[in-house]
């Protein structure tokens, strides 16, 4: 279970600060699939980097299976990251010097209780439909194949919960609809909770929780009759 | 510890397979050039070192050199000393040698300096000055009437620095007027000229023995002074102690101490040469430090989702210094190489002229490996640093503002 307090982001750009994050709270239940929508600028990708611990949260708590994590310290972030977290980006975000094969073994190297993750790897690339291009290199994979690459690569060390940035912002509909079948199947298949970021109102069809954010803050359930973000259908593009 | 030794050296040999070749090329020249710089800065110092050093032993002092205690001018019975010294085990030959004041004449030029007077047999088993021969030749033991001159007495109608002071265009043939400081006066044919290319020596001026007991007859076997040669490698401290206690009145040096201005002057270059290879050192660590930070600028967003997927800081310094490791141990390989068995075989075929003469660049290992650790010391440190300040870095930073 994600449990959020309080939460609030402040960047200093020069001597201005800038609210990206204000007293945002809520809870995401284990093997929930959650949508977190909003407009460009709203602190959709913020929110989702203070959960997947990859920046610090200027106040506020996060409490990921009640445990907090808001404070630790780096090296127990890195290994949170490793072992429980798997985090998607909105550019892929693979290694270039590295196959398919190798940047999802990767994750599972550096954790490797035993060994084992070599197997797993396939078999991750295997269930995304990438078994035929295991030893390609990123420049040789397609938007989507990559994006995929990223799911298995997120995934090799059964993390607990699944984070994913606008996964498929730079992705054509189709290829896009199969990232978002592959993160819902496996879901289902693993029991990992996933929470997403879109800003597209069709995503909302693969969620079981939609949260919504404006302008930095959590907009009550009781507003969210009209989505605040509601962009023609099927237009995708980094926000 | 052992994941992350894996990891890191796993990232590293799929960046130095797969990474971007023209920066690993650059890295490894530039390694290159900076270990050959290491390298041939010393060889050329130690060459020319070894080239005085030797000069001076072979044309002007021998490896030791006995003087008359302070107060004396003459060393009594030289021939029965010389043939007591040789008989010292480690002794290749002896010379007296009768040093005498005297000033040379010709076509009005003149030059004031001292004369050496020597048994030309002994004194080639000490010094090598006739191998040097660039007119005429040397003396033979029963020569009068003849005189061989250095090239910075006879001038021999060749321009160099110390043309100046000599008697410019003497060569071998003509006859010179020589007067002695007894008042003799006397005309010698010049048998030939030498130049050793060391000053101390081209400024001598030689007749024989005999040639000496006729015009100052009152020296008889007196010697101003007397060189030994020692055989190559043997230890001039026992040699040395065994001559002392040959008898009383003898004041026994090493050739350093007899050419003491031309050692300092060698310490001097050393010591300059030491600090421009400290600095050096500092160029090449600072080269391989800008290198290393240009790519590690390029790949800080790749540090970034390293970091983000839970490798740790440690591992990620640790790949970048394997890579740097593997780039060092390359170019250092590649340029001792080159080193070894193109420059040094290249530069005995055609030696560096200076000076002093051709030197040739000996091969010190024990130094090479020196250089080797320092610039190795570099070259990680130069990875390091700059990864653990990429590390430094939040993840968010890292990814995001590249």
């Amino acid at each position: 279970m994600i449990r959020v307090t309080n939460l609030t982001r402040v960047y200093r750009v020069g001597s201005v600060e800038v609210h990206a994050l204000t007293d945002v709270s809520l809870s995401i239940e284990d093997k929930e699939v959650a949508c977190i929508m909003g407009r460009s600028g709203s602190g959709k990708s913020t929110l989702l980097r203070q959960l997947g611990l990859i920046d610090r949260p200027t106040s506020g708590k996060i409490m990921l299976d009640d445990r907090d994590v808001t404070d630790l310290a780096e090296t127990e972030r890195a290994k949170t990251r490793l072992t429980r977290l798997g985090y998607i980006f909105q550019e892929f975000a693979l290694l270039g010097e590295l196959t398919a094969h190798e940047n999802v073994c990767l994750p599972g190297m550096m954790a490797a209780n035993g060994g084992g993750y070599a197997k797993r790897a396939a078999e991750l690339l295997a269930a995304v439909g990438l078994k035929e291009r295991m030893n390609h290199r990123p420049r040789e994979l397609s938007g989507g194949e990559q994006q995929r690459v990223a799911i298995a690569r997120a995934l090799v060390n059964n993390p607990r919960f699944l984070f994913a940035d606008e996964p498929c912002a730079n992705l054509d509909t189709v290829s896009s609809e199969l990232v978002m079948e592959t993160l819902v199947e496996l879901n289902g298949r693993l029991g990992v909770t996933v929470v997403f970021v879109s800003h597209d109102p069709n995503d909302r069809q693969y969620a079981n929780r939609v949260l919504y954010l404006k302008d930095g803050r959590m907009v009550p359930e009781h507003d969210q009759i009209c989505p605040p973000d509601a962009e023609p259908t099927g237009s995708r593009g980094g926000q | 510890m052992g994941r992350s030794l894996g990891v890191a050296f796993f990232l590293a040999k799929r960046a130095i397979a797969r990474g971007n070749l023209r920066v690993s090329i650059l890295s490894i020249s530039v390694l290159v050039l900076v270990y050959l710089n290491i390298a041939l800065g010393p060889a050329m110092i130690d060459g020319l070192v070894d080239l005085i050093n030797d000069k001076v032993r072979t044309t002007v002092t021998g490896d030791i050199l006995v003087q008359p205690d302070f107060g004396e001018d003459f060393i009594p019975d030289a021939k029965a000393l010389a043939s007591q010294i040789e008989a010292i085990d480690g002794v290749e030959g002896a010379v007296p040698l009768k040093v005498v004041g005297y000033q040379i004449r010709y076509e009005g030029r003149q030059f004031t300096s001292s004369l050496t007077a020597a048994d030309p047999t002994d004194f080639g088993s000490v010094f090598t000055t006739s191998d040097y021969m660039i007119e005429g030749s040397f003396l033979e033991p029963d020569d009068t009437d003849q005189i061989v001159l250095g090239i910075n007495v006879a001038g021999a109608d060749r321009k160099f620095d110390a043309s100046w002071a000599s008697l410019r265009s003497v060569n071998a043939g003509d006859r010179v007027v020589v007067v002695f400081t007894n008042g003799v006066e006397k005309e010698y044919t010049v048998k030939g000229v030498f130049q050793t290319e060391m000053p101390y020596s081209d400024i001598k001026a030689f007749i024989t023995e005999s040639e000496l007991s006729l015009v100052s007859p009152e020296v008889g076997d007196s010697a101003t002074h007397l060189c030994v040669r020692a055989e190559k490698g043997c230890e001039l401290g026992p040699i040395m102690a065994e001559i002392q206690a040959l008898r009383d009145g003898l004041s026994v040096g090493t050739w350093e101490e007899a050419a003491g201005m031309i050692k300092v002057s060698v310490d001097s270059v050393k010591s300059v040469y030491f600090i421009i290879q400290a600095i050096a050192l500092v160029v090449a660590g600072l080269t391989v430090a800008m290198v290393t930070y240009i790519d590690l600028a390029n790949r800080r967003k790749q540090i970034g989702i390293q970091r983000a997927i839970g490798i740790t800081k440690q591992t990620i310094i640790l790949a970048y210094t394997f890579r740097a490791f593997f780039l060092f141990a390359v170019g250092t390989i590649l340029s001792s190489l080159v080193f070894v068995f193109v420059i040094v075989p290249l530069e005995k075929q055609h030696p560096v002229h200076f000076s002093f003469g051709y030197i040739l660049f000996p091969v010190d290992v024990l130094y090479l490996a020196a250089a080797a650790v320092v610039l190795g010391v570099v070259s990680l440190l130069s990875a390091a640093i700059p990864a653990w300040q990429a590390t430094r870095m939040e993840v968010v930073d890292a990814i995001w503002s590249s």
